[in-house]
C-alpha cells in the first residue's frame, strides 16, 4: 500500500507539470499521512542532509568542466578530430559517444556525474548535426550507467562491505560485463542511426584528420591527465573532477585563448545552477526513501522472495525483477541501501557466489537511473543538454533494452561473469 | 506494541550487527512484547549527521554512532579519542562502564539526544602500504587518512605523517592507487572492508579507541514512564555486555585471519620503549585539548585508571 | 520588476562564488598534497557546507528562470481555463512543500544553534538557516508568479518549469 501511495502521487504530480523535485515532496507528505508519521523535519533533514556528502561534489566539477571544455573550445577541437575521422559515417558522433562512455566510467564510479560531463559537451555537438535530441540523450544516459560497473564504482565498494566479499575480486568481475555494455549499445546504435538524417560528411583527406589531431591535442590530453593521475594516485575520483575542471579552463585560456573572463563567470554560474537543479532532486528523493524504509517495505520483500529459494538462478532472476521494478521509482544509493542488506543474505543462503552476484545487482540498480518516472540519469541529461525530459524517455527506449538484453545475458548464463574471473584467479 | 526504530553503521550479520540484536531480543523480552524494535542496519536510515538530527527531532527512537561524532555536542567525549588514553580492553570497561563513563553520558543533556551505554568497536590500529611501523622514526614521511576530526589530525601530525581528511567511502580507492599512504581503523575493519588487499603491514598499536554510544531520542525518552525508562536501560547495559563479548573474540579472529596467507599481512607491534618514545611525541597533543572544561574528569580517568 | 532583477544577478554572483571557492578549496588541496606532502583540513568539512550552501541558492535561482525539470506534456495541451486550474493547484502543492522545507529546516536550525562543526567552528545550524532562508524565497517565487498568472496579468503557461532547448538557450 505505501508503494502504491508513493507510486501513485509521483504519477500524478509530473503529469500536472509539478516540477520532479516537488512531485517528490508531494510524495514525503502524502507518505506521512499515510503512514501517520507528519513531521516538517522529515522533508528539511533528508532533503538538505541527504546530499551533504564530499563524494557528490564530483556532480558540480564535472558538470563544470564541461562548461569550461565547451566555452575555452576543447569539446569543438575534440569533436572536429571526430568528425574528420568518423563523420562520414552515417552516425558516427554516437559511436564517439559510446567510446567516451567508456572512458568516463574508467574515470568515475558516478553515473550522475559521467553522463552530466557528456551531455554538456557531446548534446550541443549533436544537435549542430542535425541529430535527433531524444536519441541522443538516450543513448549518452544509457553510456552513462556504465559508471557505475566499470571500475572505480562506488557501488561495488559499498556492495563489497555489506556483503563481506573481495572489493577488487568485484572490479575484476564487472569489467567484462561493462564492455558488453558499451557493445550491446553500438550494436542498438546502429539500428537508430540505420535511418540515417544526420549530417554526413565527405571522406577527409588524413592530413586533414592529422591537423585536427595536432589541434585539438591540448584537449586530448585531458582524459589522460585524469586517468593518469587516478592511476598513479595523485588524487581521488572526486578530487579528479576538479583537476578536470581547472586543466580545462586553463587550456581554454591559454592556449586556444578562447575563454574569457566573461564567459568563465558565466561557465560558473551556468554549472552552478545546473548542479544545483540536479542535486536538489536528488535531496528530494531521499525523503521518500527514508518514508519507505522506515514503512519496512524490505519485511515484505523477503516474504515475497522466498518461494523462490530452491533455485539459485530464479532467485537471481527475481531478485533482477524487482531491483528493476524498484528501480523504477528509487534511485540507485537509496535502492542499494534498501535492498542490499536485504537481498545479500538470501542469496548467500541459496549458494550464489557473492562476486557474481554483486555484478548482476549492480548493473539491475544502474539500470534503474533510465527508467521512467524517476531515473536520476535521464533528468540529468535532460537538464545538462536542455532536452525535454519526454523526448529523452523515449529516445532512451532502444539502448534501455539492449542493456537489459545484457542483463538477461548474464542471468541466464554466469559463466560469463564467472568464466573470465576464474581465468584471473 | 511501540516500536523502536534504531539505526547504525554496522552490516547486517556481522559481529556488531548480533550485538544490535541482542539488545532488540532484551528490549522485546523485558518488556512483555509492550516494545518492539526494528534494526535498520548499514547507515539504511542516513548518514550520521542525517540519524543524529533524525533523533533530536523525535523522527527515529534510537541510534548508535561514534563518540567523536558526538563532541560537537557534549566536549567530554574528547577525553575517549585522546591518543594512547587506554592500554587495553579492561581499561577502557573500567572507565565508560564506570562512574567516568555515566559523567561522560550526563554531558550530551540539552542536546536532544540522551546516551544509555557505551558499546565497543575496538581499538583503532594502524595500516600502510609502506613499510613496518615499529618505531616513531617509521612514521616520518607517511600520509595517513584521518577521520576529519582535530585530535586525529593533531596526532598524525605529531607523529611526522601528513593526515588526509577524507571520507570513507573514497578510502580503499586511496588506498589502492596510492593516494594516501596508509589508514586508521579496528581489525576488524579491515578484514571487512578489504583494505588488507591494498595494504601490506600491520601495526598493533592501540593508538586510539573506537567508542560508540547507545543513544535514544529526548523527545521519546520524555514521553516514557520511569518504568519503560528502567526497562530500557537494562536492556542496553546487557546489550553493552554482550556486544563486548562478541567484539572481542571478533578482533582475533580478525588478528588471525589478517596474518594468515589470505590476509597476507606483515603484523607489527611496538615494543615497550618505542611505544613510550611515540606516546611521549603525541604527549603535546593531549595537554592541547584538555580544555578547562574537561580536565577535571581527565583526572577522575587517570585516577580511575591508575586505581586496581 | 527591477528589484528582482537586481536578486536574480545577485544570486548568479553567489552561485558562481560558491562554485568558485568548492573548485579553489579542492584543487589548493591537491597541489599541497602533491607538492609539499601536507593539505588544509578544513577543506572536506567546509566544502560540504558550501556545497549545501550553492545547492540551496542555486534551487532558487533555477525556480527564478524556470529551470527545473518537469514535464510538461500534458499541460501544454490543456485549454487555459484548465491551465490555469493546474496553476492553482501544483501552485498551492508546491507552497505547501516549500513551506514544510522552511519549517522544518527551522525546527532543526533550532536544535543546533548550540553546536558548531568540529574544524572549521561554523555553528551547525548554518545550513539549516540557509535552508529555511530558500524554502521561504522559493514559496515567495510561486505565490508571486500564482498571484499575477490568477489574476491575469500573465500568462498560465509561464508558470510551468521545463528545461526545454527554448527556455533555456
Ligand atoms: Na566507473
Ligand atoms: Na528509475
Amino acid at each position: 500500500m505505501t508503494f502504491v501511495v508513493f507510486l501513485s502521487v509521483l504519477i500524478l504530480g509530473i503529469v500536472l507539470g509539478l516540477p520532479i523535485a516537488w512531485a517528490l515532496i508531494a510524495c514525503g507528505i502524502a507518505l506521512m499521512m499515510h503512514l501517520d508519521y507528519f513531521n516538517a523535519q522529515i522533508i528539511a533533514q533528508n532533503m538538505i542532509l541527504g546530499t551533504d556528502n564530499f563524494i557528490l561534489l564530483a556532480i558540480p566539477f564535472f558538470i563544470l568542466a564541461g562548461e569550461l571544455m565547451n566555452r575555452g573550445g576543447l569539446s569543438r577541437r575534440i569533436i572536429e578530430v571526430a568528425m574528420a575521422a568518423f563523420g562520414h559515417v552515417s552516425g558516427g558522433l554516437g559511436y564517439v559517444a559510446i567510446c567516451a562512455s567508456l572512458i568516463m566510467a574508467s574515470l568515475s564510479g558516478s553515473a550522475i556525474a559521467d553522463s552530466a560531463a557528456l551531455a554538456a559537451i557531446l548534446i550541443p555537438m549533436m544537435k549542430l548535426g542535425n541529430y535527433p535530441e531524444g536519441s541522443s540523450g538516450g543513448l549518452l544516459a544509457a553510456g552513462g550507467v556504465i559508471a557505475p560497473v566499470i571500475p572505480p564504482s562506488i557501488a561495488l565498494v559499498v556492495f563489497g562491505a555489506i556483503a563481506n566479499v573481495s572489493i577488487s575480486g568485484l572490479f575484476m568481475a564487472a569489467i567484462v560485463p561493462g564492455t558488453l555494455m558499451a557493445v550491446s549499445l553500438i550494436i542498438a546504435w546502429r539500428f537508430v542511426s540505420r535511418g540515417g538524417g544526420f549530417q554526413t560528411l565527405e571522406r577527409q583527406p588524413r592530413a586533414e584528420v592529422l591537423r585536427a589531431l595536432w589541434r585539438a591535442l591540448p584537449a586530448l590530453v585531458l582524459p589522460i591527465v585524469v586517468i593518469g593521475g587516478l592511476r598513479v594516485g595523485i588524487f581521488t575520483p572526486t578530487e579528479a573532477a576538479v583537476i578536470a575542471a581547472v586543466y580545462a579552463a586553463l587550456v581554454g585560456a591559454f592556449v586556444y585563448g578562447e575563454l574569457t573572463i566573461k564567459s568563465f563567470y558565466e561557465g560558473l554560474v551556468e554549472a552552478g545552477k545546473t548542479s544545483a537543479v540536479v542535486m536538489f532532486l536528488i535531496g528530494t528523493s531521499m525523503v521518500s526513501a527514508w518514508l519507505i524504509t522506515i514503512a519496512n517495505l524490505p519485511t515484505q520483500v523477503i516474504a515475497f522472495l522466498q518461494p523462490f529459494m530452491g533455485s539459485p538462478q530464479l532467485l537471481v532472476g527475481m531478485i533482477v525483477v524487482l531491483t528493476l521494478l524498484l528501480g523504477m521509482v528509487l534511485d540507485f544509493t537509496p535502492l542499494s541501501l534498501i535492498l542490499m542488506p536485504i537481498v545479500i543474505p538470501l542469496a548467500k543462503a541459496a549458494g550464489i557466489d557473492l562476486v557474481y552476484f554483486g555484478v548482476v545487482f549492480t548493473i539491475a540498480g544502474a539500470l534503474g537511473m533510465l527508467t521512467p518516472p524517476v531515473g536520476n540519469v535521464l533528468n540529468v541529461v535532460a537538464g545538462v543538454g536542455k532536452v525535454r525530459l519526454d523526448k529523452i524517455m523515449v529516445g532512451v527506449l532502444p539502448f534501455l533494452f539492449a542493456e537489459l538484453a545484457v542483463l538477461g545475458l548474464l542471468v541466464a548464463f554466469p559463466v560469463i561473469i564467472t568464466g573470465p574471473l576464474d581465468l584471473l584467479r | 506494541a511501540r516500536d523502536i526504530k534504531i539505526g547504525h553503521f554496522g552490516a547486517p550479520g556481522t559481529p556488531f550487527d548480533q550485538g544490535v540484536q541482542y539488545f532488540a531480543e532484551q528490549v522485546e523480552a523485558l518488556s512483555d512484547g509492550e516494545y518492539t524494535v526494528t534494526n535498520f542496519p548499514s547507515g539504511q536510515l542516513g548518514n550520521e549527521a542525517q540519524q543524529i538530527g533524525a533523533l533530536q527531532g523525535g523522527l527515529q527512537e534510537m541510534l548508535i554512532t561514534s563518540s567523536t561524532n558526538l563532541i560537537k555536542y557534549n566536549e567530554l567525549f574528547q577525553l575517549i579519542d585522546l591518543p594512547f588514553a587506554f592500554e587495553d580492553d579492561a581499561a577502557t570497561d573500567k572507565v565508560l562502564l564506570g562512574d567516568v563513563g555515566e559523567e561522560m553520558l550526563a554531558g550530551l543533556d540539552g542536546s536532544g539526544m540522551k546516551g544509555l551505554t557505551f558499546i565497543d568497536n575496538g581499538f583503532r590500529d594502524l595500516s600502510n602500504s609502506e613499510r613496518p611501523i615499529e618505531s616513531l622514526a617509521d612514521f616520518d614521511g607517511l600520509s595517513f587518512r584521518v577521520i576529519g576530526a582535530p585530535v586525529f589530525i593533531n596526532t598524525f601530525s605529531a607523529l611526522g605523517t601528513n593526515p588526509v581528511p577524507m571520507p570513507f567511502p573514497e578510502v580503499y580507492t586511496a588506498l589502492e592507487t596510492g593516494t594516501v599512504d596508509g589508514q586508521d581503523n579496528p581489525l576488524i575493519t579491515v578484514r571487512d572492508v578489504n583494505f588488507f588487499e591494498v595494504q601490506d603491514y600491520l601495526t598493533t598499536s592501540k593508538h586510539a579507541y573506537s567508542a560508540l554510544v547507545l543513544l535514544v531520542s529526548q523527545p521519546f525518552w520524555n514521553s516514557l514512564s520511569d518504568e519503560d525508562k528502567a526497562m530500557l536501560q537494562d536492556a542496553a547495559d546487557a546489550a553493552a555486555l554482550e556486544n563486548r563479548k562478541i567484539m572481542r573474540a571478533a578482533v582475533e579472529d580478525a588478528k588471525a585471519f589478517l596474518s594468515s596467507e589470505e590476509g597476507g599481512m606483515t603484523i607489527s607491534e611496538f615494543t615497550p620503549e618505542a611505544r613510550a618514545e611515540i606516546v611521549e611525541a603525541v604527549a603535546p597533543v593531549t595537554e592541547e585539548l584538555l580544555t578547562d572544561a574537561i580536565r577535571p574528569l581527565y583526572e577522575e580517568m587517570q585516577s580511575t585508571l591508575a586505581a586496581d | 520588476m527591477p528589484v528582482l532583477r537586481l536578486a536574480e544577478k545577485l544570486l548568479e554572483a553567489l552561485v558562481a562564488a560558491l562554485l568558485f571557492a568548492l573548485v579553489a578549496m579542492v584543487f589548493v588541496n591537491v597541489m599541497l598534497r602533491f607538492f609539499m606532502n601536507s593539505g588544509i583540513v578544513v577543506t572536506e568539512e567546509l566544502s560540504r557546507i558550501v556545497l549545501s550552501i550553492l545547492i540551496l541558492s542555486g534551487a532558487v535561482l533555477a525556480l527564478i528562470q524556470q529551470r527545473h525539470i518537469a514535464m510538461t506534456l500534458v499541460v501544454d495541451r490543456l485549454p487555459k481555463g484548465a491551465k490555469k486550474a493546474v496553476v492553482a493547484l501544483t501552485g498551492a502543492i508546491m507552497l505547501y512543500g516549500n513551506y514544510l522545507l522552511a519549517k522544518g529546516a527551522w525546527m532543526q536550525a533550532t536544535l543546533n544553534f548550540s553546536s558548531s562543526y568540529p574544524i572549521s567552528g561554523l555553528p551547525m545550524a548554518t545550513i539549516y538557516v540557509v535552508a529555511t532562508l530558500a524554502g521561504a524565497a522559493l514559496a515567495l517565487v510561486v505565490a508571486v508568479r500564482m498571484v499575477l498568472i490568477l489574476s491575469g496579468r500573465m500568462e498560465p503557461e509561464t508558470f510551468f518549469q521545463a528545461a526545454s532547448a527554448d527556455i533555456a538557450e
